[in-house]
């Protein structure tokens, strides 16, 4: 439709860390989520670990570019 | 440290490779595997199609990623803890997928508004297309779906919908001939998922059509 249009592939991409990342069953409230020993609340790039509802404008860009990529 | 992948029942659990393992308690099983030694994207992609895998199998709750546990003997006390909730989870969303929805008009002109009433009209008017989209989607739905949540806070319409597998792709076709006409605005449908936002706390927010 436009030129930001995004492929629909790379939108279901988007869909399925959405969920990943900021849906799904949460034992308890102490419980800190964490990979690799890194906290995955406290990473800094939201637009990348926060779903896209969370993070807000912009983060579907920005998530679409860093799942491209390899790094969080 | 393992990595929880999603809860299921014990019996017709699937089969499992790839160093996934199953903790059974009780009438639930849990899939579990080693936790991942890095932090990337990959490695939660991997962990999202490892669960869309088994949830085209069976039922599941599905685990948010990065949730982990010492070793199996904590899952499986995790599943004596947790195990009636999850249970009575599992039945709600039995037999069901998530379809996701989002809708919402093409970015806006990178032209300056005129004034500041200029761009408020410009929200007022993406607002109401959004708005009208959700009244029409939710014309649509009613008894399509078991449940439909709204997720608010975004300036786009996004709807999870929890839809009975054999329902599916009916569903989808109606969102999708719905999109059809709507040349105003950007829309995509996909899945089906796990159903992620029907199994945590607080999920009986959402809205049933």
């Amino acid at each position: 439709m436009s030129e930001l249009s995004v492929a629909a592939d790379d939108v279901a991409l988007i869909d399925l860390l959405d969920r990943v990342i900021g849906e799904g069953v949460v034992i308890g409230g102490d419980i800190v989520l964490s990979i690799a020993g890194v906290d995955l609340v406290y990473l800094g790039l939201r637009a990348v670990l926060a779903p896209a509802h969370v993070a807000g404008p912009g983060a579907i860009g920005d998530a679409l570019a860093d799942a491209r990529g390899d790094a969080l | 440290m393992i990595i929880l992948f999603c809860v299921t029942w014990r019996e017709g659990a699937p089969p499992l490779e790839g160093g996934l393992e199953l903790v059974e308690e009780g009438d639930l099983a849990m899939v579990v595997g080693p936790e991942p030694t890095t932090t990337n994207r990959d490695d939660a992609l991997v962990f999202g199609r490892t669960v869309e895998r088994i949830a085209g199998e069976v039922d599941v709750l599905p685990f948010r990623y990065g949730t982990t546990a010492a070793d199996t003997e904590e899952a499986r006390g995790l599943l004596r803890e947790h195990g009636r909730g999850w249970a009575a989870r599992l039945q709600k969303v039995e037999g069901c997928a998530e379809l996701a929805l989002r809708a919402s008009p093409p970015p806006a002109p990178q032209e300056r508004a005129a004034s500041g009433a200029d761009h408020l009209n410009r929200l007022v008017s993406r607002s109401r297309r959004i708005d009208a989209a959700e009244g029409e989607v939710a014309d649509l739905l009613t008894g399509r779906c078991r449940v439909v949540r709204r997720l608010t806070g975004h300036e786009e319409l996004r709807l999870s919908c929890l839809v009975e597998r054999p329902a599916f792709e009916r569903v989808r076709s109606v969102l999708e001939e719905w999109a059809g006409r709507r040349d105003d605005l950007v829309v995509s449908v996909t899945g089906p998922w796990a159903p992620y936002s029907f199994v945590a706390d607080g999920e009986e927010a959402g809205v049933v059509l």
